[in-house]
């Protein structure tokens, strides 16, 4: 896989992906789900009532305490994996660019759910959101993953709010919403998050920042050119401008952070700049969810 | 604020171009760098948010525009040379001070160099929007740069450019200049580069400026030199020197006087503040000399002798005229002896026997007849005698007096000039019977002992007393008495003439005229002499000195007053301390950061 070299491959090998309970999808498969049917992990003894399955009745708790109980088992289920990438314009800033980060983060999170036989899928987003492609379920679909990387090229406003509420429109199964992003538009990100918690996603958001988004070192007389919508606009940048420009980045990924948390989500933060094992370990890990193989993860 | 050098429309036209040139620059330096952002909407609110508040972020380009376009206006007007006053445009005649005074030294740079860099800045800024010319501002003022447009033109009339040694005549220079003005036909200025004021009362039609050059300064100078003949040592001269110190401080110079190349005097002098002192020297003899005191080493407390002009002085001693003499006499040592000393004197000596045969004719190639106890006949009608001890009936000789004593000599008489007859005892004399017209160089109460007669034809001395029974032939005043005789009967006088003043013309005639300097001058009048020294007139040799011009160094009076009149520093300053000022303001207000 041209976009995971053997190295990283190596190490995302070792990682597992956690999906909350409610956020685990109808097939069978490795995480842990709410459903009580016919899995292999023991759940809970009930009282037996007319109907149920008589094979489940425990006949040798019918022999200690004279009852007919029935055992429930955990129904272990897989995941939808929704990797949201952001390739908007200001995704081609940075050294290396944000956007070759993110790809190389989208298609970590698709390896590592095609490996614990998730559904992964990954759907670049810009102000709109393009036709869903398939999920990837084995090796034979990381071909296709990768057109799908290469082709995305960064260009066009941010819309957040819009891309997810076209998610929604197309009855995107309940699962994991991975959004690897830089998060520099102004708004929407509230909107997503919210309606992404209440489609009961398990959000993850990836923030990909370079020193440029919060620490710009050019001054002088500018025309700044917007890598998003191409808008232009002439300003003297000083030294309190770069001051003031940085806390305001900070006030709105504050903010944004702020909206990823309340709609339950996790918020990680990387820098293009740093190696990419170290990116895979700081996204991969987290609050350790217990899955039904057992997995501390 | 003057702008007399450009006509508006120059004015305006650079100002145009000024303001365009700044506009430009405004423009180039706001022409900003693209710089690709993630988002722009980040950079408007931190700009939104760091706008001043006391002015309008959008406003501060304007402002600094303005002010740019101010800075550009500024200069302009700085090029143009603002000053108090008023300002003429049209044509200037720049009046240019040649006096002695512009080759004062004000600290290293003489004042006649610091006036041609002001000529030459006018010229340059007239010639751009009028017609300049120049009066040379010397003894005698004169149109240095005809009316012209072209700058070339008085580089080539300056080239040279000297000075006079003799004041400068600046009110004439600028009446000159008036009149170049009035004929010209178009308004102008009267421009006086000077380092003195032309004074009160001259009324001009065209405006004056005066520019002044020069600082007060100190100076030692030569005030007068001169030197005469002895009148009591026949053939030998005086010199006589005065210097004078105008300056406050104390000063001291080495004094000498050459003749030629010959050490005359050196001796070391001092002066008291504004002082003077004067030197004689005596007793130098020689036929002609050529004379020239000068001042080295001059030192004045704290501080430096300004003008090297006047430390300079000439004079001459002619030589004598030859007389010739026909001495007539059967012998009289006394009288040998006094017509020895003589140095101009040609004696021929004859007796009165082979005088008697002599007629007029042969006479008439001497200049003096000296007849001692001869008579003269009356055919002889020589215009130049001198008797002694006439016989009776010569000049009304009524005949001898014993013994009689001297009771009046006329003093005042050539021919009596400087001798002294005090107590002289005469043993012998013939009395005289004066006519009308007469005067009576020596009495004795009512009696003429001695006569002086001129008439138109004849000037006629006769002395009555008998030289071989007086002891005033042994005294120091018979030879000076038998020398001014000869000298007034000849009608030959042996004065030095004073140093001819600067100024003054040469006649040169046919004769081949050297200046001080030893080189040939190609003209046979000299109208004026502008520089002292000796000139040499075929064999004559005429001093000019500028000693009788020693004055105080002009500073600046008309300085000062200028300095005076303007209680506010110089316009140009001013204006260039504004721009100076906006420069910052404009300065401060782009790299703060506040244009957006």
């Amino acid at each position: 896989m041209a976009v995971l070299d053997r190295a990283i491959r190596r190490v995302l090998d070792r990682m597992r992906l956690g999906v909350r309970p409610r956020a685990t999808a109808g097939r069978q498969g490795s995480h842990r789900s709410p459903l009580k049917a016919h899995g292999v992990e023991f759940a809970e003894h009930r009282p037996y009532v007319p109907g149920d399955d008589v094979r489940h009745i425990d006949w040798k708790a019918f022999a200690r305490h004279g009852q007919l109980v029935m055992r429930n088992y955990e129904e272990e289920r897989d995941a939808f994996i929704h990797i949201l990438l952001d390739v908007t314009g200001s995704m081609s800033r940075g050294a290396p660019t944000k956007i070759e980060v993110a790809q190389q983060l989208a298609a970590s999170f698709a390896y590592v759910g095609m490996r614990q036989f998730d559904r992964a899928r990954v759907v670049p987003f810009a102000d709109e959101l393009d036709d869903l492609p398939l999920a990837i379920r084995g090796a034979q679909d990381l071909p296709a993953l990768e057109r799908l990387l290469a082709a995305a090229e960064p260009a066009g406003p941010t819309n957040f709010a819009a891309a997810v509420k076209a998610l929604a429109a197309r009855g995107t199964p309940r699962g994991m919403v991975v959004v690897i992003t830089d998060v520099m538009a102004p708004e929407g990100w509230e909107d997503g998050f919210r309606h992404l918690g209440a489609m009961g996603h398990e959000v993850r958001v990836i923030r990909v920042g370079c020193a440029e988004d919060l620490a710009p070192t050019f001054s002088g007389e500018l025309e700044l050119h917007d890598a998003e919508t191409g808008e232009r606009v002439r300003l003297r940048v000083n030294k309190a401008l770069l001051e003031r420009y940085g806390a305001e980045v900070k006030k709105h990924l504050e903010a944004a952070r702020e909206s990823c948390q309340r709609a339950g989500g996790r918020w990680i933060e990387v820098d293009v700049e740093m190696p990419m094992d170290a990116i895979v370990k700081r996204c991969f890990g987290g609050p350790v969810h217990r899955t039904a193989a057992g997995s501390d993860r | 604020m003057t702008f007399a050098a450009f006509a508006w429309s120059t004015i305006a036209a650079i100002a145009g171009g000024a303001a365009l040139t700044v506009l430009a620059l405004y423009l180039l330096r706001r022409t900003p760098r693209p710089q690709v952002v993630s988002n722009v909407t980040f950079w408007m609110r931190a700009a939104q948010s760091s706008r001043p508040r006391f002015l309008r972020a959008s406003k501060i380009p304007w402002v600094a525009f303005l002010i740019s376009l101010l800075v550009a206006l500024l200069f302009v007007g700085e090029i143009g040379d603002p000053r108090f006053g008023r300002g003429v445009r049209g044509t200037t005649v720049i009046v240019l001070d040649a006096g002695r005074s512009m080759g004062a030294t004000d600290g290293s740079e003489r004042r006649v160099d610091r006036a041609l860099r002001e000529v030459r800045r006018w010229v340059d800024r007239s010639t751009a929007g009028g017609r300049v010319a120049v009066v040379r501002a010397g003894m005698r003022p004169e149109t240095l740069l005809a009316l012209t447009e072209d700058p070339a033109d008085l580089d080539r009339a300056l080239t040279g450019f000297e000075l006079d040694d003799g004041p400068a005549d600046l009110r004439g220079a600028v009446r000159l200049a008036d009149r170049i003005i009035t004929t010209s036909g178009d308004p102008g200025q009267i421009l006086v580069v000077a380092d003195q004021d032309v004074g009160e009362g001259l009324e001009t039609q065209a405006t004056r400026v005066l520019v002044p050059v020069g600082v007060p300064a100190d100076t030692i100078a030569i005030g007068d030199f001169s030197a005469r003949r002895d009148p009591l040592a026949a053939g030998e001269y005086t010199t006589q020197v005065q210097l004078r110190s105008f300056s406050s401080r104390e000063a001291g110079a080495r004094l000498q006087i050459y003749d030629g190349d010959v050490p005359l005097l050196d001796r070391r002098v001092t002066l008291s503040p504004g002082g003077g002192v004067s030197y004689s020297a005596q007793g130098f003899s020689a036929e002609r000399a050529e004379l020239t005191a000068r001042l080295t080493d001059i030192e004045i407390t704290g501080s430096h002798d300004a003008l090297e002009v006047d430390d300079v002085a000439h004079a001459v001693v002619p030589a004598l005229d030859p007389i010739a003499v026909l001495y007539v006499s059967a012998g009289n040592p006394y009288l040998e002896a006094a017509l020895a000393v003589h140095p101009n004197a040609n004696v021929e000596t004859m007796s009165p026997a082979d005088f008697g045969g002599q007629s007029d004719e042969t006479l008439s190639g001497y200049d003096v007849l000296i007849l001692d106890r001869t008579p003269l006949p009356e055919r002889i009608a020589h215009s130049s005698v001198v008797l002694f001890s006439p016989p009776s009936g010569q000049l009304g000789a009524s005949g001898p007096a014993e013994s009689p004593r001297v009771t009046a000599i006329l003093g005042s008489h050539p021919a009596l000039h400087g001798v002294r007859l005090d107590g002289i005892r005469v043993g012998r004399a013939v009395r005289f019977t004066t006519e009308p017209g007469d005067q009576v160089l020596m009495r004795s109460g009512s009696d003429a002992l001695a006569v002086a007669r001129e008439t138109q034809s004849r000037r006629l001395v006769a002395y009555g007393l008998d030289l071989s029974a007086t002891d005033l032939v042994e005294r120091e005043a018979f030879p000076l008495m038998v020398h001014d005789s000869l000298q007034w009967a000849a009608a030959v006088r042996d004065d030095v003439p004073l140093p001819r003043r600067l100024g003054e013309p040469i006649y040169a005639a046919d004769q081949t005229v050297l200046g001080p300097d030893g080189e040939p001058v190609d003209a046979t009048v000299l109208a004026a002499i502008r520089h002292q020294g000796i000139y040499h007139v075929g064999e004559r040799a005429e001093a000019f000195s500028a000693a009788i011009h020693s004055r105080e160094i002009p500073s600046g009076a008309s300085a000062a007053r200028f300095r005076t009149s303007d209680p506010l520093p110089p316009l140009a300053v001013l204006v260039a301390l504004g721009l100076l000022a906006l420069i910052l303001l404009e300065w401060t207000l782009v790299h703060r950061g506040r244009l957006s």
